[in-house]
Protein backbone atom coordinates (compact mmCIF):
# COMPACT_ATOMS: atom_id res chain seq x y z
CA UNK A 1 0.00 0.00 0.00
CA UNK A 2 1.37 3.35 -0.88
CA UNK A 3 0.58 6.38 1.30
CA UNK A 4 -0.71 9.41 -0.51
CA UNK A 5 1.94 12.14 -0.68
CA UNK A 6 0.72 15.40 0.73
CA UNK A 7 2.75 18.08 -1.05
CA UNK A 8 1.47 20.80 1.24
CA UNK A 9 2.64 18.88 4.29
CA UNK A 10 5.96 18.08 2.66
CA UNK A 11 6.95 21.63 1.89
CA UNK A 12 5.56 23.19 5.05
CA UNK A 13 7.41 20.87 7.44
CA UNK A 14 4.28 19.65 9.11
CA UNK A 15 2.73 22.83 10.34
CA UNK A 16 0.97 25.39 8.24
CA UNK A 17 3.78 27.83 8.68
CA UNK A 18 3.49 30.06 5.64
CA UNK A 19 6.56 32.10 6.52
CA UNK A 20 8.81 29.03 6.64
CA UNK A 21 7.43 27.87 3.32
CA UNK A 22 8.14 31.25 1.83
CA UNK A 23 11.71 31.24 3.16
CA UNK A 24 12.23 27.80 1.68
CA UNK A 25 10.66 28.42 -1.67
CA UNK A 26 11.71 32.00 -2.40
CA UNK A 27 15.43 31.32 -2.89
CA UNK A 28 14.54 28.34 -5.08
CA UNK A 29 12.41 30.58 -7.26
CA UNK A 30 15.09 33.28 -7.35
CA UNK A 31 17.76 30.79 -8.37
CA UNK A 32 15.51 29.19 -10.98
CA UNK A 33 14.56 32.50 -12.54
CA UNK A 34 17.69 34.58 -11.97
CA UNK A 35 20.43 31.94 -11.39
CA UNK A 36 22.31 32.71 -14.56
CA UNK A 37 22.20 36.44 -13.91
CA UNK A 38 23.53 35.96 -10.37
CA UNK A 39 26.33 33.76 -11.72
CA UNK A 40 27.00 36.35 -14.43
CA UNK A 41 27.18 39.08 -11.78
CA UNK A 42 29.59 37.16 -9.53
CA UNK A 43 31.79 35.94 -12.40
CA UNK A 44 31.87 39.32 -14.13
CA UNK A 45 33.00 40.99 -10.90
CA UNK A 46 35.94 38.59 -10.67
CA UNK A 47 36.77 39.07 -14.35
CA UNK A 48 36.48 42.85 -14.04
CA UNK A 49 39.17 42.89 -11.34
CA UNK A 50 41.51 40.96 -13.63
CA UNK A 51 40.72 43.25 -16.59
CA UNK A 52 41.54 46.31 -14.44
CA UNK A 53 44.84 44.63 -13.57
CA UNK A 54 45.47 43.90 -17.26
CA UNK A 55 44.62 47.51 -18.13
CA UNK A 56 47.11 48.66 -15.49
CA UNK A 57 49.84 46.49 -17.05
CA UNK A 58 49.07 48.07 -20.44
CA UNK A 59 49.21 51.62 -19.06
CA UNK A 60 52.37 50.97 -17.01
CA UNK A 61 54.18 49.36 -19.92
CA UNK A 62 53.25 52.28 -22.21
CA UNK A 63 54.49 54.79 -19.62
CA UNK A 64 57.74 52.82 -19.23
CA UNK A 65 58.21 52.81 -23.00
CA UNK A 66 57.57 56.55 -23.29
CA UNK A 67 59.97 57.26 -20.42
CA UNK A 68 62.56 55.03 -22.07
CA UNK A 69 62.28 56.76 -25.47
CA UNK A 70 62.43 60.19 -23.82
CA UNK A 71 65.57 59.14 -21.96
CA UNK A 72 67.35 57.28 -24.78
CA UNK A 73 66.10 59.00 -27.93
CA UNK A 74 65.81 62.40 -26.27
CA UNK A 75 62.55 63.45 -27.86
CA UNK A 76 58.87 63.53 -27.02
CA UNK A 77 57.48 60.76 -29.18
CA UNK A 78 54.24 60.04 -27.30
CA UNK A 79 51.98 60.46 -30.33
CA UNK A 80 54.19 58.44 -32.66
CA UNK A 81 54.73 55.64 -30.13
CA UNK A 82 50.97 55.44 -29.58
CA UNK A 83 50.56 55.00 -33.32
CA UNK A 84 53.07 52.09 -33.26
CA UNK A 85 51.11 50.50 -30.43
CA UNK A 86 47.93 50.64 -32.49
CA UNK A 87 49.49 48.63 -35.35
CA UNK A 88 47.64 45.42 -36.02
CA UNK A 89 48.60 42.34 -37.99
CA UNK A 90 46.12 40.49 -40.18
CA UNK A 91 47.28 36.91 -40.37
CA UNK A 92 46.89 35.26 -43.80
CA UNK A 93 43.73 33.39 -44.73
CA UNK A 94 44.11 29.70 -43.85
CA UNK A 95 41.24 28.32 -45.97
CA UNK A 96 43.90 27.25 -48.46
CA UNK A 97 46.87 26.13 -46.31
CA UNK A 98 49.22 25.82 -49.31
CA UNK A 99 52.08 28.29 -48.91
CA UNK A 100 50.85 29.32 -45.46
CA UNK A 101 54.35 29.36 -43.93
CA UNK A 102 55.68 31.79 -46.54
CA UNK A 103 52.64 34.02 -46.17
CA UNK A 104 52.87 34.12 -42.36
CA UNK A 105 56.59 34.85 -42.55
CA UNK A 106 55.98 37.57 -45.11
CA UNK A 107 53.41 39.33 -42.90
CA UNK A 108 55.51 39.03 -39.73
CA UNK A 109 58.66 40.31 -41.45
CA UNK A 110 56.73 43.17 -42.98
CA UNK A 111 55.60 44.21 -39.52
CA UNK A 112 59.10 43.84 -38.04
CA UNK A 113 60.79 45.71 -40.91
CA UNK A 114 58.20 48.51 -40.93
CA UNK A 115 58.39 49.05 -37.16
CA UNK A 116 62.19 49.13 -37.33
CA UNK A 117 62.15 51.57 -40.25
CA UNK A 118 59.72 53.86 -38.41
CA UNK A 119 61.82 53.82 -35.23
CA UNK A 120 64.90 54.60 -37.32
CA UNK A 121 63.09 57.48 -39.00
CA UNK A 122 62.30 58.98 -35.57
CA UNK A 123 65.94 58.88 -34.52
CA UNK A 124 68.28 58.36 -37.49
CA UNK A 125 71.41 58.43 -35.29
CA UNK A 126 70.24 55.69 -32.97
CA UNK A 127 72.57 52.65 -33.07
CA UNK A 128 71.19 49.29 -34.21
CA UNK A 129 71.25 47.91 -30.66
CA UNK A 130 69.05 50.77 -29.40
CA UNK A 131 66.65 50.33 -32.32
CA UNK A 132 66.36 46.61 -31.50
CA UNK A 133 65.74 47.44 -27.85
CA UNK A 134 63.06 50.03 -28.64
CA UNK A 135 61.45 47.68 -31.16
CA UNK A 136 61.29 44.85 -28.60
CA UNK A 137 59.70 47.19 -26.05
CA UNK A 138 57.17 48.38 -28.66
CA UNK A 139 56.28 44.76 -29.48
CA UNK A 140 55.83 43.90 -25.78
CA UNK A 141 53.57 46.93 -25.20
CA UNK A 142 51.58 46.25 -28.39
CA UNK A 143 51.04 42.61 -27.35
CA UNK A 144 49.84 43.70 -23.89
CA UNK A 145 47.50 46.22 -25.47
CA UNK A 146 46.03 43.66 -27.89
CA UNK A 147 45.52 41.18 -25.01
CA UNK A 148 43.69 43.86 -23.03
CA UNK A 149 41.53 44.88 -26.01
CA UNK A 150 40.58 41.29 -26.81
CA UNK A 151 39.67 40.34 -23.23
CA UNK A 152 37.81 43.61 -22.63
CA UNK A 153 35.84 43.10 -25.85
CA UNK A 154 34.80 39.55 -24.83
CA UNK A 155 33.81 40.76 -21.37
CA UNK A 156 31.76 43.74 -22.53
CA UNK A 157 30.01 41.67 -25.21
CA UNK A 158 28.96 39.02 -22.66
CA UNK A 159 27.84 41.71 -20.22
CA UNK A 160 25.86 43.68 -22.76
CA UNK A 161 24.09 40.57 -23.99
CA UNK A 162 23.60 39.44 -20.35
CA UNK A 163 24.71 36.07 -21.67
CA UNK A 164 26.27 33.82 -19.03
CA UNK A 165 27.52 31.10 -21.44
CA UNK A 166 29.44 33.79 -23.35
CA UNK A 167 31.45 34.66 -20.25
CA UNK A 168 32.47 31.03 -19.56
CA UNK A 169 35.21 30.78 -22.22
CA UNK A 170 36.59 34.09 -20.93
CA UNK A 171 36.65 32.77 -17.37
CA UNK A 172 38.52 29.69 -18.61
CA UNK A 173 41.21 31.48 -20.65
CA UNK A 174 41.73 34.44 -18.30
CA UNK A 175 44.26 32.76 -15.93
CA UNK A 176 46.45 31.84 -18.91
CA UNK A 177 46.14 35.30 -20.44
CA UNK A 178 47.04 36.88 -17.08
CA UNK A 179 50.07 34.61 -16.78
CA UNK A 180 51.23 35.73 -20.22
CA UNK A 181 50.50 39.38 -19.40
CA UNK A 182 52.46 39.20 -16.12
CA UNK A 183 55.38 37.64 -18.00
CA UNK A 184 55.29 40.40 -20.64
CA UNK A 185 55.08 43.08 -17.96
CA UNK A 186 58.09 41.66 -16.11
CA UNK A 187 60.09 41.52 -19.37
CA UNK A 188 60.06 45.32 -19.82
CA UNK A 189 62.68 46.18 -17.16
CA UNK A 190 64.80 43.27 -18.44
CA UNK A 191 64.81 44.51 -22.04
CA UNK A 192 65.23 48.13 -20.94
CA UNK A 193 68.38 47.28 -19.00
CA UNK A 194 69.55 44.67 -21.54
CA UNK A 195 69.49 41.88 -18.97
CA UNK A 196 69.40 38.20 -20.06
CA UNK A 197 65.95 36.62 -19.87
CA UNK A 198 65.14 32.95 -19.29
CA UNK A 199 64.60 32.46 -23.03
CA UNK A 200 68.24 33.49 -23.54
CA UNK A 201 69.68 30.23 -22.19
CA UNK A 202 70.28 28.91 -25.76
CA UNK A 203 72.32 31.99 -26.76
CA UNK A 204 74.21 31.79 -23.40
CA UNK A 205 75.28 28.17 -24.05
CA UNK A 206 76.24 28.67 -27.71
CA UNK A 207 77.65 32.17 -27.08
CA UNK A 208 80.07 30.76 -24.47
CA UNK A 209 81.34 28.33 -27.14
CA UNK A 210 81.91 31.28 -29.50
CA UNK A 211 84.13 33.39 -27.23
CA UNK A 212 87.53 34.09 -28.72
CA UNK A 213 86.49 32.80 -32.15
CA UNK A 214 86.16 34.87 -35.30
CA UNK A 215 82.49 35.72 -35.86
CA UNK A 216 80.79 36.46 -39.18
CA UNK A 217 77.32 37.78 -39.99
CA UNK A 218 75.30 34.99 -41.63
CA UNK A 219 71.84 36.57 -41.63
CA UNK A 220 70.08 39.65 -40.31
CA UNK A 221 71.14 40.15 -36.63
CA UNK A 222 72.57 36.61 -36.63
CA UNK A 223 76.21 35.54 -36.30
CA UNK A 224 78.15 32.32 -36.86
CA UNK A 225 81.59 31.03 -35.88
CA UNK A 226 83.56 27.89 -36.75
CA UNK A 227 84.78 25.65 -33.97
CA UNK A 228 85.83 22.08 -33.27
CA UNK A 229 84.86 19.39 -30.75
CA UNK A 230 86.69 16.06 -30.54
CA UNK A 231 87.29 15.86 -34.30
CA UNK A 232 83.86 17.23 -35.28
CA UNK A 233 83.69 20.55 -37.09
CA UNK A 234 81.12 22.86 -35.60
CA UNK A 235 79.29 25.86 -37.09
CA UNK A 236 77.96 27.82 -34.12
CA UNK A 237 74.99 30.09 -34.81
CA UNK A 238 73.17 32.53 -32.53
CA UNK A 239 71.41 35.91 -32.63
CA UNK A 240 73.80 38.86 -32.44
CA UNK A 241 74.00 40.08 -28.84
CA UNK A 242 73.80 41.84 -26.55
CA UNK A 243 70.81 43.62 -28.11
CA UNK A 244 67.43 42.01 -27.50
CA UNK A 245 66.84 40.08 -30.71
CA UNK A 246 66.14 36.52 -31.77
CA UNK A 247 67.92 37.01 -35.11
CA UNK A 248 66.88 35.11 -38.21
CA UNK A 249 67.93 31.57 -37.45
CA UNK A 250 66.18 30.03 -40.47
CA UNK A 251 67.99 32.35 -42.89
CA UNK A 252 71.26 31.60 -41.08
CA UNK A 253 70.71 27.84 -41.37
CA UNK A 254 69.86 28.21 -45.05
CA UNK A 255 73.12 30.09 -45.53
CA UNK A 256 75.09 27.45 -43.57
CA UNK A 257 73.56 24.61 -45.64
CA UNK A 258 74.38 26.45 -48.88
CA UNK A 259 78.02 26.90 -47.76
CA UNK A 260 78.54 23.29 -46.68
CA UNK A 261 75.85 20.77 -45.82
CA UNK A 262 76.07 19.82 -42.13
CA UNK A 263 75.72 16.15 -41.10
CA UNK A 264 73.58 17.09 -38.10
CA UNK A 265 71.82 20.07 -36.57
CA UNK A 266 71.68 20.49 -32.80
CA UNK A 267 69.48 23.25 -31.40
CA UNK A 268 69.53 24.60 -27.83
CA UNK A 269 66.45 26.44 -26.66
CA UNK A 270 64.22 27.19 -23.71
CA UNK A 271 60.97 25.20 -23.66
CA UNK A 272 57.83 25.50 -21.60
CA UNK A 273 57.79 23.16 -18.62
CA UNK A 274 54.74 21.16 -17.70
CA UNK A 275 52.94 21.87 -14.42
CA UNK A 276 54.73 20.02 -11.63
CA UNK A 277 58.11 20.07 -13.37
CA UNK A 278 61.02 22.02 -11.93
CA UNK A 279 62.45 25.03 -13.78
CA UNK A 280 65.87 24.39 -15.26
CA UNK A 281 65.46 20.71 -16.14
CA UNK A 282 67.57 19.87 -19.20
CA UNK A 283 66.25 17.34 -21.73
CA UNK A 284 67.46 15.99 -25.07
CA UNK A 285 65.01 15.29 -27.89
CA UNK A 286 64.46 15.23 -31.61
CA UNK A 287 63.10 17.85 -33.99
CA UNK A 288 63.52 21.60 -34.18
CA UNK A 289 63.19 23.36 -30.84
CA UNK A 290 61.89 26.83 -31.54
CA UNK A 291 58.95 28.95 -30.45
CA UNK A 292 57.45 31.99 -32.15
CA UNK A 293 54.86 32.00 -34.92
CA UNK A 294 55.92 28.59 -36.23
CA UNK A 295 56.92 29.95 -39.64
CA UNK A 296 60.66 29.87 -38.82
CA UNK A 297 60.44 26.37 -37.32
CA UNK A 298 58.56 25.13 -40.37
CA UNK A 299 61.29 26.51 -42.61
CA UNK A 300 64.04 24.85 -40.54
CA UNK A 301 62.12 21.56 -40.70
CA UNK A 302 61.73 21.95 -44.47
CA UNK A 303 65.45 22.72 -44.94
CA UNK A 304 66.48 19.74 -42.78
CA UNK A 305 64.04 17.38 -44.50
CA UNK A 306 65.07 18.49 -47.97
CA UNK A 307 68.77 17.97 -47.18
CA UNK A 308 68.09 14.85 -45.06
CA UNK A 309 69.85 16.30 -42.00
CA UNK A 310 68.92 14.89 -38.58
CA UNK A 311 67.79 17.55 -36.09
CA UNK A 312 68.46 17.12 -32.36
CA UNK A 313 67.42 19.47 -29.60
CA UNK A 314 68.51 20.27 -26.10
CA UNK A 315 65.88 22.11 -24.12
CA UNK A 316 65.91 23.88 -20.77
CA UNK A 317 62.46 23.74 -19.24
CA UNK A 318 60.92 26.86 -17.70
CA UNK A 319 57.62 28.66 -17.19
CA UNK A 320 56.30 31.54 -19.34
CA UNK A 321 57.26 33.96 -16.57
CA UNK A 322 60.81 32.59 -16.35
CA UNK A 323 61.20 32.82 -20.14
CA UNK A 324 60.46 36.55 -20.32
CA UNK A 325 61.60 37.79 -16.91
CA UNK A 326 65.27 38.39 -16.00
CA UNK A 327 66.92 34.96 -16.01
CA UNK A 328 66.16 33.21 -12.71
CA UNK A 329 69.01 31.51 -10.84
CA UNK A 330 67.57 28.03 -11.51
CA UNK A 331 67.81 28.62 -15.27
CA UNK A 332 71.26 30.25 -15.03
CA UNK A 333 72.51 27.26 -13.00
CA UNK A 334 71.31 24.88 -15.73
CA UNK A 335 73.67 26.41 -18.34
CA UNK A 336 76.45 23.94 -17.39
CA UNK A 337 74.08 20.96 -17.64
CA UNK A 338 72.74 22.24 -20.98
CA UNK A 339 76.32 22.56 -22.27
CA UNK A 340 77.06 18.99 -21.17
CA UNK A 341 73.82 17.73 -22.80
CA UNK A 342 74.76 19.56 -26.01
CA UNK A 343 78.20 17.96 -25.97
CA UNK A 344 76.66 14.51 -25.44
CA UNK A 345 74.15 15.09 -28.26
CA UNK A 346 76.96 16.06 -30.64
CA UNK A 347 79.33 13.23 -29.70
CA UNK A 348 76.66 10.50 -29.64
CA UNK A 349 75.03 11.44 -32.92
CA UNK A 350 78.00 12.32 -35.12
CA UNK A 351 81.36 10.83 -36.06
CA UNK A 352 84.79 12.48 -36.13
CA UNK A 353 85.26 14.58 -39.27
CA UNK A 354 81.57 15.39 -39.64
CA UNK A 355 80.13 18.90 -39.69
CA UNK A 356 77.55 19.90 -37.07
CA UNK A 357 75.43 23.08 -37.04
CA UNK A 358 74.91 24.12 -33.41
CA UNK A 359 72.18 26.71 -33.00
CA UNK A 360 71.44 28.73 -29.85
CA UNK A 361 67.78 29.72 -30.19
CA UNK A 362 66.19 32.51 -28.16
CA UNK A 363 66.39 36.17 -27.29
CA UNK A 364 70.01 37.18 -26.84
CA UNK A 365 69.32 40.24 -24.66
CA UNK A 366 72.39 40.91 -22.49
CA UNK A 367 74.39 38.01 -23.97
CA UNK A 368 77.50 38.56 -26.06
CA UNK A 369 79.24 35.95 -28.21
CA UNK B 1 58.98 32.81 7.83
CA UNK B 2 56.67 33.74 4.94
CA UNK B 3 52.95 34.04 5.49
CA UNK B 4 50.44 34.09 2.69
CA UNK B 5 49.66 37.73 3.40
CA UNK B 6 53.28 38.84 3.47
CA UNK B 7 54.52 40.62 0.34
CA UNK B 8 57.12 38.83 -1.80
CA UNK B 9 60.46 40.61 -1.75
CA UNK B 10 61.39 41.64 -5.31
CA UNK B 11 64.25 39.69 -6.84
CA UNK B 12 67.63 41.35 -7.24
CA UNK B 13 69.99 41.02 -10.21
CA UNK B 14 73.44 39.52 -9.66
CA UNK B 15 76.48 39.36 -11.93
CA UNK B 16 78.84 36.39 -11.68
CA UNK B 17 82.44 37.09 -12.71
CA UNK B 18 85.03 34.35 -13.15
CA UNK B 19 88.74 35.16 -13.36
CA UNK B 20 90.62 33.51 -16.23
CA UNK B 21 93.91 33.37 -14.34
CA UNK B 22 93.11 32.68 -10.66
CA UNK B 23 89.64 31.11 -11.24
CA UNK B 24 88.20 33.35 -8.53
CA UNK B 25 84.41 33.38 -8.74
CA UNK B 26 82.84 36.60 -7.56
CA UNK B 27 79.13 37.43 -7.34
CA UNK B 28 78.18 41.08 -7.10
CA UNK B 29 75.11 43.25 -7.67
CA UNK B 30 74.32 43.82 -11.34
CA UNK B 31 75.43 47.15 -12.77
CA UNK B 32 74.03 48.73 -15.95
CA UNK B 33 76.26 47.76 -18.86
CA UNK B 34 77.03 44.27 -17.56
CA UNK B 35 76.52 41.66 -20.28
CA UNK B 36 77.15 37.93 -20.23
CA UNK B 37 80.52 36.88 -21.75
CA UNK B 38 81.89 40.46 -21.58
CA UNK B 39 85.42 41.09 -20.32
CA UNK B 40 85.82 42.24 -16.71
CA UNK B 41 88.60 42.68 -14.18
CA UNK B 42 89.31 40.28 -11.32
CA UNK B 43 89.12 42.05 -7.96
CA UNK B 44 91.50 39.53 -6.38
CA UNK B 45 94.44 39.34 -8.83
CA UNK B 46 93.49 42.23 -11.17
CA UNK B 47 93.74 39.74 -14.02
CA UNK B 48 91.40 39.33 -16.96
CA UNK B 49 88.00 37.96 -16.01
CA UNK B 50 84.72 37.27 -17.78
CA UNK B 51 81.09 37.84 -16.83
CA UNK B 52 79.86 34.26 -16.74
CA UNK B 53 76.24 34.85 -15.85
CA UNK B 54 73.63 37.42 -14.86
CA UNK B 55 70.65 36.14 -12.93
CA UNK B 56 67.83 37.28 -10.70
CA UNK B 57 67.32 35.84 -7.23
CA UNK B 58 65.81 36.87 -3.89
CA UNK B 59 68.10 39.30 -2.02
CA UNK B 60 69.41 36.76 0.50
CA UNK B 61 69.95 33.88 -1.95
CA UNK B 62 73.32 33.96 -3.72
Amino acid sequence: MCAKLDIGEFISFGDDDALLTLIWILPVLIFVLYGQRIQLYITSNEIKKKIIELGQYTTDSRNDLLAYTKREVGANLDEKIDRFLEYFTIMPVDMDPAGMVERVRHVIRLREDSTRAHIRSLAPDLPESEIARTQTLVEVCATLRSLYSMINHMFLTAKRQKNYPLILPLQMILPFVMQQAEALRSSIPAFERCVPVGDGIGPVVVGSMMTGLEKRDVAFQTVAADSEMEGRRLVLVKAKGPMPTVGRINDALDSVIRESKPDAIVMVDAALKLEGEESGIVAHGFGAAMGGSGAERAEIEALATQAQIPVHSVIVKQSVNDALAPMPKAIADSAGKAHEALRTAILENTKAGQLVAVIGVGNTSGVLQ
Amino acid sequence: MNFFWSKKTPDVLYTVIVCKSCSERQTRAFADGDVVLAEAKCTKCAGSARIEMIYSAPPMQQ
